[in-house]
């Protein structure tokens, strides 16, 4: 191995000389850092979720004190049981994250295959959570808007379809929360790509590089 | 107790600094990302030290995290290393250090970044003399694995460096 003796002697000789490394006070601060690797990325985004929904709860909560109709207390109580729920399965999963990576720390081939398969089941978790979660946001944002807008009383009507016939108005209303939805669909889809495919894609490559003679 | 742990690890840390260091240069030899890599390195091995139980040696068990950060970790390379001109400070190497090592040490880097990230690791266990079943071991493949790899790298930096 003629080529690699050659390269080993002038690796050595690069590396003759003691590595610089951080103080002690550098070190402690290092092992108290939030890591940047796929796992830190993913909980940062289960975080993220988390923030917003411990946001959402409290206010829904204090929306129910405020308004009395039981119409709205029955569907802010709702709200706050979607949330709750989805809260729990974030913290869940937030557990098993950290879980399963100290499992996958056996070698390079388990490890990256783990990180594929956790990244794959949380782009599909957090794909279909935020499509399910996006009618109670829009439901969540009415009740804001026009719950506390109209001072506690149901909205049976909007001014602007007031002087259209009741079936074109609901097809409206329809196309306009299809419509909604269809663009937040695109949008996450693409979101989720940009945030996880480029990586699923290196880390498969990686994978089939490393097992191709298995 | 945290304190003591914390103590245990750092001083882990300062006797086997030069595994990070090395596997930092092989995957950032040259810009500002190194000391991100390092960070990394250091947080991860941080995170997987309460679960380290001496079943392996602890060389192994720290080329085995450093090498699975860098290799599978989110980083983007800020600039491409090969449009760099090599300094004596991104080599660790002082101003009188002759310009024979300075050309051996532009080959080395060339040759590095012309390979793949599996390659790497390959290569850097190799040339730390990391033995062949060492190397299984770390990377998860076979021992008859390691040896096609082996020689496949070997053709590989034949061409590099002809080439140069």
């Amino acid at each position: 191995m003629d080529e690699l003796n050659e390269l080993k002697k002038i690796w050595d000789r690069s590396f003759e000389k003691e590595p610089v490394t951080p103080d002690r006070e550098k070190l402690f601060e290092l092992v108290n850092r939030r890591s940047s690797g796929p796992v830190g990325k993913l909980k940062k985004s289960l975080r993220l979720e988390i923030g917003a929904i411990l946001i959402a709860i409290p206010l829904l909560v204090a929306i129910m004190f405020r308004l009395s109709e039981p119409y709205f207390l029955f569907n802010t109580g709702v709200l706050v049981a979607v949330f709750s729920g989805s809260l729990v399965y974030y913290f869940h999963n937030l557990q098993r994250l950290e879980k399963i990576w100290h499992q996958s720390q056996e070698n390079i081939r388990q490890s990256i295959e783990s990180t594929i398969m956790l990244i794959k089941f949380f782009r599909k978790v957090y794909f279909w959570l935020n499509l399910i979660l996006f009618p109670f946001g829009i439901y969540f944002g009415y009740i804001i808007g026009f719950g506390l807008g109209s001072d506690g009383r149901r909205v049976t009507s909007l001014p602007v379809f007031e002087d259209l016939p009741l079936l074109i108005a609901v097809s409206l209303i329809g196309l306009i929360i299809i419509a909604l939805f269809g663009l937040f669909f695109i949008f996450l889809k693409w979101y989720v790509k940009k945030l996880y495919d480029v990586h699923i894609r290196k880390l498969e490559d990686i994978n089939h590089e490393l097992t191709e003679f298995e | 107790m945290r304190d003591k742990v914390e103590k245990d690890f750092i001083e882990t840390i300062e006797t086997h600094r030069g595994i990070i260091f090395k596997v930092c240069k092989m995957y950032c030899p040259l810009d500002e990302d190194c000391d991100d890599l390092y960070q990394d390195i250091v947080a991860q091995l941080w995170r997987a030290w309460k679960g380290f139980r001496g079943e392996s040696k602890i060389s192994t068990w720290i080329y085995r995290i450093a090498l699975n950060t860098a290799i599978s970790g989110f980083r983007k390379q800020k600039r491409n290393p090969l449009n760099q001109s090599v300094s004596a400070d991104d080599l660790n190497l002082s101003q009188t250090d002759g310009r024979q090592r300075k050309e051996d040490l532009e080959v080395l880097h060339v040759a590095i970044n012309k390979l793949s990230e599996v390659e790497k690791a390959m290569v850097m266990l190799y040339l730390d003399d990391v033995s062949y079943e060492e190397i299984s071991v770390i990377m998860g493949i076979t021992q008859n694995n390691v040896r096609v790899k082996m020689l496949r790298i070997r053709e590989k930096l034949k061409k590099i460096m002809e080439l140069y």
